[in-house]
């Protein structure tokens, strides 16, 4: 009999996290994005937003750069190609993960809202 | 549901609002349609007064002068938002269709409006996938539209009609499109 490989052990950790993945989302849709953009669109604190981006910089995925523009310094961010292609395959393994859920869902279904406690 | 289903649910949502939030900032398109439309109603009025073997110098004249005030427009508004889009396949989308407009006197002849409008249509097509706009899409449509329907009846003055429509169609898809926080 063949193991079917289940599609969770595709989410990579380093995208995966909620704020990283947001950040790998907004970078997915343009050449590159400001620092405060980035912060404002996920309604994190500058100091929570650096501390992801390093993680997302040492592993490869994305590029800072500051840039002096008039009297101000702005940090622009951009994915390397690895880091495209590593949302590109969470992203999947996302909606395969989900896309399952939903089959499971109609063949039984129930509540579809949040469970009432972790236990 | 575990919580662990309902995160990932979660997730997704969130990573779908995210995007969706991205791209409705980058809604910028609405200043070339409303460029073009105002030079492609003038090419009419060109057409009707002028001499309309001489739209060819008139496109050439007023064409880049568009082309520029939108990648001005583009540049200022993507550097305001902090969130800059890669040129080169706006620049490319432009060229070929430019390039195909200008070429399409010499491959249809006598009356050439309708296969430049049909032209015209496949290159706002590109520019409807950049921009993942249904909007621009229908008015890729709307020029193909027009194009097919002026191949196939015989009016007066034909490049002037084709002119003015097309640039109603431009000026009210600009009018769909545009944010209204850009007029505020």
């Amino acid at each position: 009999m063949i193991e079917q490989r289940h599609p969770a052990i595709d989410l990579d950790d380093t995208v995966h996290q909620r704020v990283r993945l947001g950040v790998m989302a907004i970078l997915a849709e343009v050449k590159q994005a400001d620092f405060a953009t980035i912060r404002s669109t996920l309604e994190v604190t500058p100091g929570n937003l650096s501390q992801h981006l390093s993680i997302l910089e040492q592993a490869g995925l994305v590029e800072i750069d500051k840039a002096v523009e008039g009297k101000r310094v702005r940090t622009w961010v951009r994915a390397t190609a690895a880091g495209r292609s590593a949302y590109r395959s969470e992203m999947n393994a996302l909606r395969t993960l989900v896309n399952r859920l939903d089959r499971a869902r109609v063949g039984s279904p129930g509540r579809a809202g949040p469970p009432q406690s972790r236990s | 549901m575990s919580w662990e289903d309902y995160e990932l649910r979660r997730t997704a949502e969130f990573v779908e609002s995210v995007t969706a939030s991205t791209r409705s900032r980058l809604t910028l398109f609405w200043f070339p349609m409303a460029a073009f439309g105002f030079v492609t109603v003038g090419a009419a009025v060109f057409a009707v007064i002028g001499d309309p073997s001489w739209l060819g110098v008139y496109w050439l004249a007023t064409g880049p002068v568009a082309g520029l005030a939108t990648a001005r427009h583009y540049r200022r508004s993507e550097l305001e938002m902090g969130l800059i889009r890669p040129a080169w396949p706006y620049l490319l989308s432009a060229a070929v269709l430019g390039a195909g407009a200008f070429a399409m006197p010499l491959v249809v002849t006598p009356d050439p409006a309708w296969a430049i409008s049909v032209w015209t249509g496949f290159g706002y097509s590109l520019f409807a996938w950049l921009e993942r706009s249904p909007t621009v899409a229908l008015v890729a449509g709307s020029f193909v539209g027009l194009g097919m329907t002026f191949r196939t009846i015989e009016v007066s003055n034909e490049t002037a009609l084709v002119s003015a429509l097309s640039g109603i169609v431009l000026l009210v898809g600009s009018a769909n499109l545009s944010p209204k926080e850009d007029f505020a």
